[in-house]
This record gives C-alpha cells, sequence and structure tokens, in this order.
C-alpha cells in the first residue's frame, strides 16, 4: 500500500473532470428533456428539444469516456462499481435507450399517442439517469458491504435519505442547467415563462442542498476528515445558487448559465474528496482503496498518452458542433437534422 | 454452484442478446454510412450530370442509417459496461489489459462518432455541400477507428497476448503486443469486410426493391451498382479471407474448429483426406454425425492440402483435460467435459461459409448483368428480387460469425486463462439478471422492429426531393454560370442567407 503516484492522482482528477462534463453537458440536455414537462403542445416540446437535437449523444458519450478510463486506470473501482449497482447501471443504460428513441422518433409515427408515448420516454429518460448517477456515488461514499473487493449491497445498502437525496439534488442542479441553456436559445414570451419556471428550480435547488449538507452531515464522515476544502465548496455552491439568481433575474443570461453549472462541479469535487483515497467505501471498514484499485505504470501510461492526445482533439470536435449550432439555430431544420 | 451455472448461463444468454442487437445496428450505421459519403462525395465534387441524383441517394441512405445510428450508440454502452456489471471478474483480472483499448476507442472513436455525427446531421443542407462531405469523412474514419480498437479486445480473448502475471492480476507489456496478435489483423479485416458486405449488400437491396417498386427509378438505378460494386471486391476477398481465419483458429483453438466442422473423431491420414460436411445433422448425445461429405476437403480447409490428418474433438478434450483440469477450470469440480455447443457452432460456421460463397457468386453475376448497356436494369426483376432478399443475408451470416467466435471460446472468456465460471460477477444473482436479461430482450426486439418499421416508411416515401432540404445554395438552383461549383463564391460563413430564411414560430 503505497501512495497514489503523481501520475495516478492527475488520472483520478481527469475522471472527475470528465464525469463533472457528462454531469454539467449532459445534464443541461437531461434538464432540457425534464421542461418538455413545461409545455403543453408538441411545438414548444420540439422549440425546446431543437437545442439538445444534435448534442446529446455527443455529451452522453462523456459518461463512456469517463468510465471507459476509470477502467483502465482502476480496473478494480471499475469493476466493483458496475458489478455492485448492477440493477442502478442496467436502469441507466435503459432509460438512455429510451431517451434516445425518445429523440430519435418523438415525430416520426403516424398516430398522436405512439409520438406522445416517446415524448414521455424522452422525459423519462431525461430525469432519472442523474439521479441514478449521483446515487452510485453518493452511496459509494456512505458506504456499502463489501468482501474481498466485491460489493454485496441490498436495495436498502444503496437506497438511504442521502443517495435518495443527493439524486434529487443532481436532477435539480441538472434542471437548473437545462433551463438555463434553453433560456439562451428561446425568445419571447416563451423566453420568460420559462424564466419563472427556472426562478422556481433555483429555489428548489437551494432547499435541496441545504438539506443534502444536512444529510452529508448525518451519513459521511467527510466534513470530519477534509473540513476545510468541503466548507469551502460548500461555500461555492451557495455562491453559484445566489449568483445564478441574481444573474437570472437580470437577463444576463450568458453568464447566468456558467452560474448553474458551479454547483454540479462543486457537488462531484465533494465527493470524490470525501472518497479520496478510497474508491468505494466498505461499512466493515475494508474499504476498496484507489491505490488497490489502479492498474500497472504501463497500462496508464497508455491511456494518460492517448488522453493527452485526443482530448484538445475532442474538445476541438465538440466546440465545431457547438459552433454551427449557435451559428445555424435559426436555419430551420429538416427531417434530415432531427 | 447450480445457481452460479444459471447466473453463467443467463449471463451468457445477456451478452449474446446485446451483443446481437448492438451488432445490427452498428454494421448499418457504418456500412450504409460508408455508401452515402460516397454519394455525397459524387454529388459535391462529381460531374454536373446526375449530380442532383447522388445528392438525392445520399439524403434517402442517410435516413435510414441515422435511425439506427441512435440505437448504435445506446447499445454500445451496455457493451462497455456489461465487462463490469455482469463479468466483474475478467474486469478485475485483466482490466490492466483490456481496459486500455477500451480507453483509446472511447477516447480516439467512440466520442468523436458522437460528436462528428451529430455535427454532420445537423449541418446537412445548411451549409456548403463540399464541407459537408468532409464532417462526412471525418465521421467515418472514427468509426473505423471504432472498429480497429474493439477487435484488439475480442482478439486478445481469442488469442491472449502481451500480458504477463503480477500481484495475482494479469498486466499489459504494450499495446503494440496487442495489435500484433496473429489473431488480430485477420480478424478486423475479416469484421469490416463483413460489414462493408452489409452496406454493398443493403444499398443494392433497397434500391432493388425501389426499382421493382416503380420508385424513382432512374435514381436508384445508380445505387443499385454502386451499392454492388462494393459488395464484389469485399465478397471475393472474404471468401478467400474467411478461410485464412479458419486454418488460424485451428492452430489457436482446435475445439473450436473441431466442432465447427463437427469431427468428433480423427480423420484422413498423410495419404487420405478428412471429408467436409455440406451439410449435416449433429446429435450430440451419441455423438454422431450424419450429413452429406465431400471427400478431402476438411483437411484441405485445415490444413491447405486434400490429404492430412485432422483432429477430433474426442483428443482435443483428452488433451485439455490434461492441460486445464486442475488449474483453469478447477472450479468446476470436474464437470467440465470441454465440448462446446457442436451442433450451433457446426450451422453457424457452415451458414457464414456457405452464403459467403454465395456473395461471391451473386455479386458477380449480378454485377455483369446490371451494368450491361444491352437491356436496362428494371427488366431484369428476378436478379432485383434476388438482390431485395439478399440484403437480408449479412445480418444472418454477421451474427454466425460471432456466435461461432464467441461460443467456440467455450468455456473460457480469455482463451486457456479465464473459464466463464471464473469471470462472472460473484455477487450477481438470478433474479438480477433475470430482470435485466428480460428488459433487454424486450427492448432490443422494439428497437429492431421500430427501425424496420422506419426503414421501410422512408422507402416507401422514395428519394427526397434535393429543394427540401437545401437551404444552402445548392448547385442546380442557382443561376450563377459558376453553378458546377457548389458554394463558389459562397464561402460557409457569413452567408447572410442563413438568416433571411423562415425562422419556425411557435408562439
Amino acid at each position: 500500500m503505497g501512495d497514489l503516484s503523481l501520475l495516478q492522482l492527475s488520472m483520478l482528477v481527469l475522471i472527475i473532470a470528465e464525469l463533472s462534463l457528462f454531469l454539467i453537458m449532459n445534464g443541461s440536455d437531461f434538464g432540457v428533456g425534464m421542461s418538455t414537462i413545461f409545455m403543453a403542445n408538441d411545438a414548444g416540446k420540439s422549440e425546446l428539444l431543437r437545442v439538445p437535437g444534435s448534442v446529446w449523444f455527443g455529451n452522453e458519450t462523456w459518461f463512456v469516456v469517463g468510465m471507459a478510463t476509470i477502467f483502465a486506470m482502476f480496473p478494480r473501482w471499475y469493476a466493483s462499481l458496475a458489478s455492485g449497482y448492477y440493477l442502478a447501471f442496467i436502469f441507466i443504460l435503459i432509460l438512455f435507450i429510451f431517451r434516445a428513441v425518445g429523440f430519435d422518433y418523438r415525430t416520426r409515427w403516424t398516430k398522436n399517442a405512439s409520438n406522445k408515448l416517446m415524448d414521455i420516454l424522452l422525459f423519462l429518460g431525461s430525469l432519472i439517469p442523474p439521479f441514478l448517477v449521483a446515487m452510485i456515488f453518493a452511496s459509494a461514499l456512505q458506504g456499502v458491504p463489501i468482501s474481498n473487493e466485491v460489493v454485496y449491497a441490498g436495495f436498502f445498502d444503496i437506497v438511504t435519505p442521502f443517495t435518495v437525496w443527493s439524486g434529487i439534488t443532481m436532477v435539480l442542479m441538472c434542471w437548473s442547467v437545462g433551463l438555463s441553456r434553453v433560456i439562451k436559445f428561446v425568445e419571447g414570451e416563451l423566453k420568460e415563462y420559462l424564466r419563472k419556471k427556472a426562478r422556481v428550480i433555483l429555489y428548489a435547488l437551494f432547499v435541496a442542498l441545504v438539506v443534502e449538507v444536512v444529510f452529508l452531515l448525518g451519513f459521511t464522515t467527510v466534513l470530519h476528515t477534509n473540513p476545510i476544502p468541503i466548507i469551502f465548496l460548500i461555500s461555492i455552491i451557495v455562491v453559484g445558487v445566489v449568483m445564478a439568481l441574481f444573474l437570472s433575474a437580470r437577463h444576463i443570461d450568458r453568464l447566468y448559465f456558467w452560474a448553474t453549472t458551479v454547483p454540479i462541479v462543486a457537488f462531484m469535487a465533494i465527493l470524490f474528496i470525501g472518497l479520496f483515497p478510497n474508491a468505494i467505501i466498505d461499512t466493515g471498514g475494508n474499504s476498496l482503496s484507489l491505490i488497490a484499485a489502479a492498474s500497472a505504470y504501463e497500462s496508464q501510461l497508455w491511456v494518460a498518452a492517448g488522453s493527452a492526445f485526443m482530448l484538445p482533439l475532442m474538445i476541438m470536435g465538440q466546440i465545431l458542433l457547438y459552433y454551427y449550432l449557435n451559428k445555424l439555430y435559426r436555419v430551420s431544420d429538416t427531417d434530415i437534422n432531427l | 454452484m447450480m445457481d452460479t451455472l444459471l447466473v453463467v448461463t443467463l449471463s451468457r444468454w445477456q451478452f449474446a442478446v446485446t451483443v446481437i442487437s448492438h451488432f445490427i445496428f452498428v454494421p448499418t450505421t457504418i456500412g450504409l454510412i460508408t455508401v452515402v459519403v460516397i454519394f455525397e462525395l459524387l454529388y459535391a465534387f462529381g460531374k454536373k450530370k446526375g449530380r442532383d441524383d447522388y445528392g438525392r441517394l445520399a439524403l434517402f441512405f442517410a435516413k435510414i442509417a441515422f435511425f439506427s445510428f441512435g440505437a448504435g450508440i445506446a447499445t454500445g454502452l451496455v457493451m462497455e459496461l456489461q465487462f463490469g456489471m455482469n463479468w466483474s471478474e475478467y474486469s478485475r483480472f485483466f482490466g490492466d489489459v483490456i481496459g486500455v483499448p477500451i480507453a483509446l476507442e472511447s477516447l480516439t472513436a467512440f466520442f468523436l462518432e458522437a460528436v462528428l455525427l451529430g455535427l454532420w446531421r445537423f449541418t446537412w443542407g445548411k451549409i456548403n455541400p463540399r464541407t459537408h462531405a468532409l464532417f462526412g469523412i471525418l465521421y467515418l474514419v472514427t468509426a473505423y477507428l471504432s472498429i480497429f480498437w474493439i477487435i484488439s479486445v475480442n482478439a486478445f480473448m481469442q488469442n491472449p497476448v502481451g500480458l504477463h502475471m503480477e500481484d495475482g492480476v494479469a498486466r499489459l507489456d504494450t499495446v503494440f503486443a496487442l495489435l500484433q496478435n496473429p489473431q488480430y489483423l485477420p480478424e478486423v479485416l475479416h469484421v469490416f469486410f463483413g460489414i462493408m458486405i452489409l452496406g454493398g449488400f443493403v444499398t443494392a437491396g433497397i434500391s432493388a426493391w425501389q426499382i421493382l417498386k416503380k420508385r424513382n427509378v432512374e435514381i436508384f438505378k445508380r445505387s443499385v451498382q454502386i451499392g454492388l460494386l462494393i459488395a464484389l471486391p469485399f465478397s471475393i476477398v472474404q471468401a478467400m479471407l474467411g478461410d485464412d481465419q479458419g486454418t488460424a483458429t485451428g492452430g489457436l483453438q482446435p475445439m473450436k474448429f473441431s466442432a465447427g466442422e463437427a469431427r468428433y473423431n480423427n480423420e484422413g491420414s498423410d495419404d487420405t483426406g478428412a471429408p467436409w460436411y455440406l451439410v449435416a445433422w449433429v446429435d450430440e448425445k451419441t455423438q454422431t454425425v450424419y450429413g452429406i461429405e465431400i471427400p478431402g476437403l476438411g483437411s484441405y480447409f485445415g490444413g491447405g492440402k486434400f490429404t492430412g490428418e485432422q483432429e477430433g474433438m474426442n483428443e482435443i478434450a483428452e488433451a485439455y483435460h490434461q492441460e486445464y483440469d486442475e488449474t483453469v477450470t478447477a472450479s468446476y469440480e470436474g464437470n467440465m467435459d470441454y465440448y462446446p455447443p457442436v451442433a450451433l457452432l457446426f450451422w453457424a460456421l457452415h451458414i457464414m461459409v456457405l452464403i459467403g460463397y454465395y456473395y461471391a457468386i451473386v455479386s458477380v453475376m449480378a454485377t455483369i448483368l446490371l451494368h450491361r448497356k444491352k437491356k436496362p436494369i428494371e427488366e431484369h426483376p428476378r436478379i432485383l428480387r434476388a438482390l431485395g432478399i439478399t440484403m437480408w443475408f449479412p445480418y444472418v451470416t454477421l451474427i454466425c460469425g460471432w456466435i461461432f467466435a464467441e461460443v467456440g471460446r467455450f468455456p473460457f472468456v480469455v482463451y486457456g486463462l479465464l473459464t466463464q465460471l471464473d469471470a462472472v460477477s460473484p455477487n450477481m444473482t438470478v433474479g438480477n439478471i433475470s430482470t435485466s436479461l428480460t428488459l433487454f430482450i424486450l427492448i432490443d426486439l422494439a428497437l429492431i422492429v421500430m427501425m424496420i418499421i422506419m426503414s421501410h416508411r422512408t422507402m416507401k416515401a422514395g428519394a427526397p426531393d434535393l429543394a427540401d432540404y437545401f437551404s444552402y445554395s445548392t448547385p442546380s438552383d442557382s443561376d450563377n454560370p459558376d453553378s458546377d461549383n457548389p458554394g463558389s463564391g459562397n464561402p460557409d460563413s457569413d452567408n447572410p442567407d442563413f438568416f433571411s430564411l423562415e425562422v419556425k414560430n411557435y408562439g
């Protein structure tokens, strides 16, 4: 049992960054999907869904990149996490399929009822995955029974007030990011209507975060082990939410969007600082440590080099996509673009 | 023990269901988009005559490909996470090795595939067609890269190289070792050619139906020819290459090879040849096989000559007992006879081989008949109907190929090093695996049915009209004398036309 090397530490930071990017970028797509519930008719829903329509599957692959990097850098973390939270992951995957079906087929059926069903699938596929993702990592922080690096968790080991509340908080965070993003694009009455809804979500998020902090103190030991960074991050979250409310009221939409992303990053940072130096905490005291989960130097080097080489290209690709999305947003779509 | 064996069986079924559905969508997407990019290049850079036809064909086939793309991404995620969810011990012990190509795949391919497809789809008809075609090419490069990496993982499982044991787990030597695996090159080419055959035949088949149904006959005459010209070379090379892969398998995994031939006892000698069954009925209980034999061909497929001894499964099983009973398969406590499902492997291999030769024949015949000037294409209803049916066969052969490759690995996950029983997640319960398996069967079936319904509707609608899709000035509807050059004088930025177009108003 040694300490993590610099390479391992930087790759851990990279993994957290990738998962946070997933929750911000795809989180905003989730948020837009959730917001379709505010729209009464199909035209309104379509108007909202044009925003994530061409980017959601690219953003979803940040999750793939994050999980695959965990796989190569910390194979035993990946193995224990994915098998330990089996049903949660299964439902994430299935709801991802629902969302894909919803996006692809929501206007393609001749029967209206079938199109409506697709909208429901899209809504569920947007609402539940962020909840489950946050629940999984919160549960790893709270602790589950582990023996021989294998997680043997029953339903009530995973579903606790803390994990459920973490999931709800994540849903609200994604919702507010999604709304702030959509508000940048739409115009007129719809913009003001959504702005009102977004404020409600932000107030709800504020309340959820207060309760979340109480649970964090009650169910985990993070504040005892790392008081200073945790208090700092909690204050960052508070600042982020307050700033979002302020900027939204002042109609400074670009900054308002960025303010809503702050809580997600800080929230992920809290979870992983709480976990460090472990990957999954054992209620019996034999936690799976990152060092025990790590792969050897050769594997790490390959993935580090691959990441260093590819991440700039990946980000450039995504910037290109968002550039065209912004530039051509007002050009109406044909059925090939949807 | 009983429960664990049931969990193993159900986990294998789940793997089969999810990988087969993934491998229905992925080759459809990659194969068709290869064709679409060819059409788009012909549209953007081709001669004025007939250019619009290619633009319409690109749109038509892209619509069908896009229906399978979203499903391909979603089912691909299932594949990636399944390594950890269902086969956690495999990931635990071999994650150092296989995690690396999977991570590199997500970095170099999966991510960019999704982003670039979004870019390509969103900008269609909105930007300069030449720039747009470039995005299509970029997408294709990343899609091919994903085959490059993923097959290296499978080749490792078929023939583990490039690893050493340390601290009780496998450690990676170097990624180059994975790519130098003797199993790798034939396998990756075999899969790639299979996808191209599918792309070619599906294009030709859909076009053939369109011609038979008299929808845009002149346009689809072009695509039926191009589809065939893609399928033809790959079908011929595949038939030769598949034989190479068979010989390689014979050396690396003798049990899989002999099961594919349904050969229980050693056959042939230095001056006699082992027979090859064209078709056969295999009784696995009594280990008897009744079928039509072709003398000598079995030796030829195994060793390249019509004479020579070929090992049967009985002798190979003896050798496996010696080699693995005490070590790798110890957890089976002696309940392991090493015989894979022989009838299944026999039929998977034989269907693939026989249809493979059929591809070569049908593509040669159809190419000759449909490229003749003498008689127009629409006057060949029989060959068109044959092509319309043949478009389903590549799905059958791809699935047969994977069944042979994967089921033939029995009982190993990593050949000779790790068994299915030892690879499966130890915390998996029958309840969990049954739940997920049922859900995947239902959802994957629904995905396939939806895909077929939507493709059929796209076919009925016929080739789309370019005018409906291009807000960017198209080469034909422009009065510009320079209109031979799409987008000439219209660099794709700062085009004021973008903003003068109809803006949807939902207020």
